[in-house]
């Protein structure tokens, strides 16, 4: 059974205007999205900024109303949203943020941080709840002693880390990674990337991996899903998205990937030219005429693209 | 073709901490040449954007020693009013983060017509062909520039753009807002300080592709600062790798990329994704890169991050020398260099 089952979900942000505040439009932030996460998978999420895949992630997660839709963990919905209902499924599904400046409170020492969630859910008494604590941030390779310390005192690869502890102090089932490298330097980065894969085998997590990054994507992920402005425009294996891309503004993306080879440079030019001509040239047949994706189609059982039926474009 | 645009000879910038004195560039010799693209790659704390404003002038609390030739000129002599003749003119300068480099208070057109009014001198005899009979101080003129300039750098309604304010543009948008202030006066040197962190890669590659053309049709010579490996193997003619205020490597980008020697430089290009899919572990370089005050000031500062190789490797006092023409490393441990699991 799927660990994580995401059905049509829709997302729309209302926008005020006139003379009585009232709703005169709505931006379709999320605008039908389906996924599904096996456990111990890492699913990702690409797109540029914009394109929904944060707010996709925080409407799992139950920070963002969702306004249709359904969100099924181990198959029974989740139930974010209705009134003074504590859903049962919150300890289960944790977050590890992008910016690990902003996501620590800097006025608490780790202790406090990272004992939250503990506090919320289970009933330690102080000298079991330090003890937790130290073994959580051993398990992230920070030193007991560091339990005293502010964030402030830490590097931003430690503060990461510091996140990640606070993400896994409930033993959850489901972490949602929200960009958790790019705000970290490449050699720092290696070394989270590194330690969420031994974690992730360890503890037999299951991650949502949102990132732009697509080398990074490509390292993490079994599958990969790709939104433009709201939609999936095409989801599949690691393999099938980086190898076989069949949607356009897939094959935009991955084109415009640094290549490490300098002696390539002009031939890599020269392709890039064509396929930017290619997207200019076909964008009407893959997209309608507000620019939005059409619906997937299934190309294999994992691979499907948002490729108009023939006739139709 | 070759001509030195830019002589930097050892340069150090100090900063004061609690009454001392320390170097965060620690006696940086390089040279930039007209249409070329120079990379400085090195990880935050390595002093990249520090040796940036030394070369623009822009520290104020900071100690420079050593020259800084522009053209002959030295840079870290000139007083403030001979700096602000070259800067926005002649050497200019791209920043990191285009929404603080903007003022949120004025609208674009008048911020980028701001540098074409203050920096009018040269900009007259620049743009003489392209007066068609009025005069350069007419506002109108300097409207009809900063649409052309808008379009050059890729903004789909100029005349729109124009009127906007900062925060109305996303990110991309902002940050050819501030190429086109940079690029206003033509410059012959460009400097470029991260300019397309935190951009999707579709935008940062139009951004790049931006960046080259201006080397191509203006010959101008860019300093471009990046931690991306994958940026400079786009877009470098030449590379510097800075670690901890030194330079640790330099070299043409063919010879850097086939064949780089220093264990700093073998390090970071193995902690990248290369996008094998074979989930392989990336390469941690071990500790991290010590702080300012901390800084080993004697023997090979990389020591301490890889302490398996023997004491012996190191030189006493680090030197760069010459692996292949134009390729230089400095200290002799890249000769026993090896990966731990090697």
């Amino acid at each position: 059974m799927a660990l994580l089952e995401v059905r049509d979900l829709k997302v729309y942000f209302p926008v005020y205007g006139g003379i009585f505040r009232r709703i005169v439009d709505r931006i379709k932030a999320v605008d039908g999205v389906n996924l599904t996460i096996e456990p111990g998978h890492t699913y990702g999420l690409v797109g540029e900024s914009g394109s929904g895949k944060t707010t996709t992630g925080r409407a799992i997660i139950g920070l963002n109303p969702i306004t249709s839709g359904q969100i099924l963990f181990q198959g029974e919905d989740i139930g974010w949203g209705m009134r003074g209902h504590q859903s049962r499924f919150r300890k289960d599904i944790q977050m590890i943020f992008q910016d690990p400046y902003s996501s620590l409170n800097p006025k608490k020492r780790i202790l406090d941080i990272v004992s939250e969630p503990l506090r919320n859910f289970e009933k330690l008494t102080p000298a079991e709840e330090k003890r937790r604590v130290q073994e959580l941030l051993a398990q992230v390779g920070l030193s007991s002693e560091t339990i005293y310390k502010y964030p402030h005192e830490f590097s931003g690869g430690q503060r990461q880390r510091i996140g990640i502890a606070r993400a896994i102090a409930l033993k959850p089932k489901l972490i949602i990674a929200d960009e958790p490298v790019s705000s970290l330097d490449v050699s720092v980065q290696a070394q989270v990337l590194n330690f969420m894969q031994d974690i992730q085998k360890e503890l037999h997590l299951t991650y949502l991996f949102i990132s732009h990054d697509l080398g990074i994507i490509r390292h993490m992920c079994d599958h990969i899903g790709i939104m433009y402005r709201g939609r999936y425009v095409e989801q599949g294996t690691t393999r099938e998205i980086f190898e076989n891309p069949q949607h356009i503004y897939t094959k935009r993306l991955l084109a415009a990937i640094p290549d490490l080879d300098p002696s390539q440079r002009g031939k890599r030019q020269r392709q890039r030219q064509l396929i930017y001509q290619e997207y200019d040239k076909e964008f009407s047949q893959y997209f309608d005429h507000d620019g939005l994706a059409y619906a997937l189609r299934p190309l294999s059982d994992t691979h499907s693209a948002a490729i108009p039926g023939r006739g139709q474009g | 073709m070759n001509e030195e645009l830019l002589t930097i000879e050892n340069l150090s910038t100090s900063f004061p901490i609690a009454g001392q004195l320390y170097a965060a560039v620690d006696d940086v010799n390089l040279t930039v040449k007209k249409n070329e693209i120079l990379a400085i790659v090195g990880e935050s704390g390595s002093g990249k954007s520090a040796l940036a404003f030394s070369i623009m002038g822009l520290h104020t609390r900071a100690q420079i020693q050593g020259h800084i030739y522009y053209k002959g000129q030295n840079l870290a002599t000139m007083s403030p009013a001979e700096l602000n003749r070259l800067r926005g003119n002649e050497v200019s300068m791209i920043f990191q983060d285009p929404l603080s480099a903007l003022n949120p208070l004025m609208m674009i057109g008048e911020q980028i017509e701001e540098v074409l009014l203050l920096h009018e001198s040269k900009s007259k005899t620049a743009r003489s062909s392209k007066g068609s009979g009025q005069t350069r101080h007419s506002k109108k003129f300097r409207k009809e520039q900063t649409l052309d300039l808008l379009s050059q750098v890729g903004i789909p309604r100029p005349e729109y753009t124009y009127g906007q304010y900062p925060h109305e543009l996303s990110g991309g948008m902002r940050q050819r807002v501030v190429i086109a202030m940079a690029i206003a006066n033509q410059p012959h040197l460009l400097i470029a300080d991260e300019p397309t962190t935190a951009l999707d890669v579709t935008i940062q590659l139009q951004i790049l592709e931006l960046i080259r053309r201006l080397k191509e049709q203006m010959e101008a010579g860019i300093i471009l600062i990046t931690h991306d490996l994958g940026v400079v193997a786009e877009m470098a003619d030449r590379v510097a790798v800075m670690y901890a205020g030194q330079i640790v490597e330099i070299s043409s980008i063919h010879s850097l990329m086939s064949n780089a020697k220093h264990p700093y430089t073998r390090s970071l290009m193995s902690s990248i994704p290369t996008g094998n899919e074979k989930k392989t572990k990336l390469h941690v370089i071990q500790g991290v890169v010590p702080s300012l005050q901390h800084l080993p000031r004697q023997g090979c500062r990389f020591r301490s991050r890889i302490p398996w190789i023997e004491e012996a490797a190191h030189e006493a006092d680090p030197q760069m020398h010459e692996v292949e023409p134009g390729h230089y490393v400095r200290c002799t441990c890249y000769k026993h260099f090896h990966f731990l699991d090697e």
